[in-house]
């Protein structure tokens, strides 16, 4: 049992709400009038404020709300070292090489779209445009929140359909991407 | 005349005939010739497919603790020692872990061998040093070694070059087997003389007298017959062999065809396996007593057995020390403390090659699409696998023994429990652990690849993610009261809920993750079970389905793999992945033949996904599997669902975290009914596994389209924040509860205690 849990005894609630009030009490009960008492105003307040406490409590979270965007650590140098030999390898030509490069960095940091972004260029560069699309959709998905990366991997995927010769398609992303 | 003549007839006859002699042995010999030179040259030995785990990776940041760490090292082979000083060594001590790693040539690049410094804060890694650079920020240790394919007369072979062999081991195999091996011809008289003086004197054939080439012969081309015959032809054909080759070439094929024992229906064929087979340790590796120990196995690797037959191994061990004391190959110091040390022979138990039967059987299964029986066996191939020896002997320890306390709970109504279990990476789809029993080292019926038993509740996400992309949100009401169907076959099916009740209303996301049985039947038929199939299939099941409504409660069987593929697609955001065991084949060089790289197809979108993933954690958090939350800190956020099937003949588990994915099945062979659900049994196992990992939490970010809304648990309508009983449940945009519920800081009928009522009127 979590103290967490524990605030759910009657006991426990009413001692923290008693707490609570009177801690809040004392920061709210600022006289807001010059005679130094507190005015109907003053009083809706506290019990407002008071009230949220409480709830606040009793409404812990079953599930914890998912994130608006997921953090990816950039610091990691593991990372930095891979993707940067994974760009050499590129720059030689070597896709299969950049290809394994980059799928031991995935394993790694399987949350960074950077990684996705860039594995989907070498599928798309050996024209398998349906594995290409899908990694960049995979990057879509995990960017979310993130405009600068949905609108990059949205104007990857245009640019897949594109090739591929799906143009409608393609004009459909490339819409996507100008919401960025 | 007539006498003189059949005289000569007769001469000419018996020159004739030794002429005809003559020629038939020349051609005996020119051919045993050949066939010696082209052996030997050619390809020698059929070369068993070498099976690699996974290299561990180390990184600043990596989610692995010492203890972990201590366990791949071990399963290396890697020896404790205070001092680090060559490859192969490591110490650990509660900060830091030094280690000389071996190297290996993996394709796309070369780890040498170097001797690092590991740092630990807790469970993560801090810093990786090394003496005479600046930090590491990676890398790779050598794979395990766990397995080999090996050709159907099951030699095995590890095959070591002369230099690989150290001069100690020569010295001592030469002093015991061969005494004068560099210096005679292919036969020794002297060794044949004094053999048969030692036969004479003791009344018995003890000693062969044979060398070391005559040895070579006897293995590498006749077969293992004693007659006097085969014998005989050993001295031509090792007088020719030592014409043709040199003493090096000759000891080195000794070195890699000597047979040294037996694992099973496996023949140990030469020193680099017996000294893996033995001491789980490269030959280059070994100490002066191992390498005795060795040297005195080849006259009987039965007689000898180190591990059957200690004392004879003993003796025969500190013989060959004597005998190489005697030849002032060792000195005083060497010699006493080698035959007063231990014999050092590791237990079977412990050995990485046998240790993962269900693992290499899934390996094999993906190969022989792609290669041939044949060329398996005998070309000496690469496979690097996928497999995490770390996280497998965890799932390992988490099966069994959840089984055996079942077993103490329960007793006779459940002895003889089995189980199956598959680890899987849920980002890259690469599955990491296979459990095919409860006795793991055991290669007999794979549970988790081939085991087809009713998945129950486990199917149940899919009807609600047919409902969910059929416009259904999480608090549309449905109604869990009694139902049954009328069967084509005049029949009724009449399914129950788990507790027997019945209820008129439930929101859509509580049914889930209560897995009531009621309110999905009705929910499935209403959504057609043509579109539940379609979403299995989009998840990932690729058994055809046939479409009778109870496979809406899970009558459908599918292996532990099945599901896990399943449970894949949810974990990853909607994304299809094949399950891949193998990462790459090479060749006996290193060049790669063929790659399994990371595939996925999106198969379903990502809002529905998200809102089937916010049911899959109040499953964990408040549902059938809330128990996992007694063990597992709240910090870690994971998802899944329990599945028991009808009867209570199956208690499956599948969940996930955010770099762990397992399923669990537990049952009977013989399908008979269970005193366990999937919550008290299944999920017992996978929430063992799981606490002992390093987790990461399952986190999905919320997709734009999807808003999260304060909702009154009670009634499904739109809530507030400071309300009492309101909680946020994800929306897809635009579909979403209208009606708005009241909210007080209590609910009107609540009776309150005095104590309340006063705080209350101190506000009034």
């Amino acid at each position: 049992m979590t103290l967490l849990n524990t605030l759910y005894w009657p006991q426990a609630r009413r001692l923290t709400c008693l707490t609570l009030i009177l801690l809040v009490s004392a920061c709210v009960f600022k006289p807001s009038s010059p005679n130094g008492l507190a005015t109907p105003a003053d009083i809706a307040k506290a019990k407002l404020i008071a009230g949220l406490a409480e709830q606040a409590q009793i409404n812990k979270p079953i599930v914890p709300v998912s994130p608006a965007t997921i953090e990816v650590d950039l610091q990691n140098d593991a990372v930095t070292i891979l993707l940067d030999s994974a760009k050499a390898a590129l720059l030689q030509g070597d896709l299969k090489s950049a290809q394994t490069i980059l799928q031991r960095v995935q394993r790694i940091a399987p949350r960074d779209p950077n990684i996705y972004y860039k594995l989907a260029s070498t599928h798309l560069d050996m024209k398998d445009y349906k594995l290409a699309e899908n990694v960049a959709l995979k990057g879509v998905s995990l960017a979310q929140g993130q405009d600068f990366q949905l609108r990059k991997f949205w104007l990857m995927i245009a640019d897949i359909r594109m090739q591929s010769g799906d143009i409608i398609a393609a004009e459909k992303a490339e819409h996507t991407a100008s919401r960025y | 005349m007539k006498y003189l003549y059949a005289q000569f007839q007769s001469l000419k006859f018996a020159t004739k005939l030794s002429l005809a002699f003559l020629l038939l042995v020349s051609l005996g010999l020119i051919y045993t010739d050949y066939h010696i030179r082209q052996q030997f040259e050619g390809k020698r030995w059929a070369v068993p497919a070498k099976v690699y785990a996974r290299p561990l990776e180390l990184y600043v940041g990596s989610p692995l603790s010492s203890n972990d760490l201590k366990v791949e090292l071990t399963r290396l082979g890697y020896q404790f020692v205070p001092k680090v000083v060559k490859p192969g060594q490591a110490n650990i001590s509660k900060t830091k872990t030094i280690i000389y790693t071996r190297g290996f040539k993996f394709t796309d690049s070369l780890e040498k061998a170097q001797r690092i410094t590991i740092h630990y804060s807790g469970n993560q890694l801090t810093k990786i040093t090394q003496s005479q650079s600046e930090d590491l920020s990676l890398i790779r240790l050598e794979p395990v070694l766990i397995g080999g394919i090996y050709p159907l007369n099951n030699e095995d072979r590890e095959l070591i070059q002369l230099n690989e062999a150290p001069d100690a081991f020569i010295q001592a195999l030469i002093a015991i087997e061969d005494r004068g091996f560099y210096e005679h011809n292919g036969i020794s008289l002297r060794g044949i003389s004094r053999a048969m003086l030692a036969n004479l004197k003791a009344g018995r054939f003890i000693q062969g007298g044979s060398t070391l080439t005559q040895q070579l012969i006897k293995n590498f081309y006749l077969t293992s017959e004693r007659t006097l015959a085969r014998k005989l032809l050993e001295i031509p054909m090792a007088l020719l062999l030592e014409s043709h080759y040199s003493k090096a070439d000759i000891l080195e094929a000794y070195l890699n065809e000597v047979y040294l024992g037996q694992e099973g229906a496996r023949a140990i064929h030469g020193f680099g396996l017996a000294a893996q087979y033995y001491f789980a340790q490269p030959l280059s590796e070994l100490k002066l007593p191992h390498l005795a120990l060795l040297a005195g196995l080849v006259k009987g690797p039965s007689y000898y057995d180190p591990r059957r037959q200690p004392k004879r191994a003993e003796k025969r061990r500190n013989l060959v020390l004597k005998v190489l004391y005697e030849q002032d190959a060792i000195d005083i110091f060497q010699y006493d403390s080698a035959r007063l040390a231990p014999l050092g022979v590791v237990q079977q138990t412990s050995l990485s090659k046998g240790a993962y039967p269900a693992y290499l059987d899934l390996v094999r299964r993906q190969l022989r699409q792609d290669y041939p029986d044949e060329e398996l066996s005998s070309e000496g191939l690469r496979i690097f696998t996928n497999l995490n020896p770390i996280a497998q002997n965890k799932a390992e320890t988490a099966l069994t023994k959840t089984i055996s306390s079942l077993e103490k709970t329960h007793g006779k109504s459940i002895k003889g429990l089995q189980g199956g279990m598959i680890v899987t990476d849920p980002q890259t789809g690469e599955v990491i652990a296979v459990i095919g029993g409860r006795q793991t080292r055991y290669r007999g019926f794979n549970r988790a690849l081939d085991t087809q038993r009713p998945i129950g509740s486990l199917v149940k996400p899919a009807v609600y993610l047919t409902a969910i992309e059929q416009g259904y949100n999480l608090v549309t009401e449905l109604d869990d009261s009694p139902f049954e169907l009328d069967m084509p076959n005049g029949t009724t099916w009449q399914p129950e809920n788990f507790d027997l009740k019945s209820r008129d209303y439930v929101q859509l996301h509580q049914a889930l993750a209560h897995s009531y049985n009621l309110s999905t039947a009705r929910l499935g038929m209403s959504l057609g079970l043509d579109n539940v199939i379609d979403t299995l299939k989009r998840l990932g099941v690729e058994r055809p389905l046939a479409p009778y409504p109870s496979l809406l409660l899970g009558a459908q069987g599918l292996s532990p793999l099945e599901v896990a593929k399943m449970y894949q697609t949810m974990a990853s955001n909607g994304f299809q992945m094949p399950l891949r065991a193998i990462r790459r084949v090479t060749d006996s060089t290193g060049d790669e033949l063929s790659r399994y790289p990371f595939e996925l197809e999106q198969t379903i979108d990502n809002n529905s996904i998200h809102l089937l993933q916010y049911m899959l954690q109040e499953t964990t958090r408040a549902g059938t599997a809330r128990s996992i939350y007694d063990s597992m800190p709240e910090d870690i956020n994971v998802a899944g669902k329990t599945g028991t099937s009808d009867l209570q003949r199956d208690s499956w588990f599948a969940g996930f975290a955010g770099n762990r994915l397992a399923v669990v099945w537990l049952g009977h062979d013989n399908n008979m009914p269970l005193p366990i659900t999937g919550s008290s049994g299944a999920l017992r196992a996978w929430t063992s596994y799981m606490v002992n990992e390093t987790l990461e939490p399952f986190i999905a970010a919320t997709p734009e389209d999807v808003e999260y809304l304060w909702i009154d648990q009670q009634t499904g309508m739109l809530s507030d924040k400071g309300c009492f009983g309101a909680q946020q449940l994800p929306f897809l945009s635009g579909n979403s509860p209208t009606e708005r519920s009241e909210c007080g800081i209590r609910k009107k009928n609540d009776a309150m205690p005095a104590v309340d009522r006063w705080i209350n009127r101190l506000f009034e």
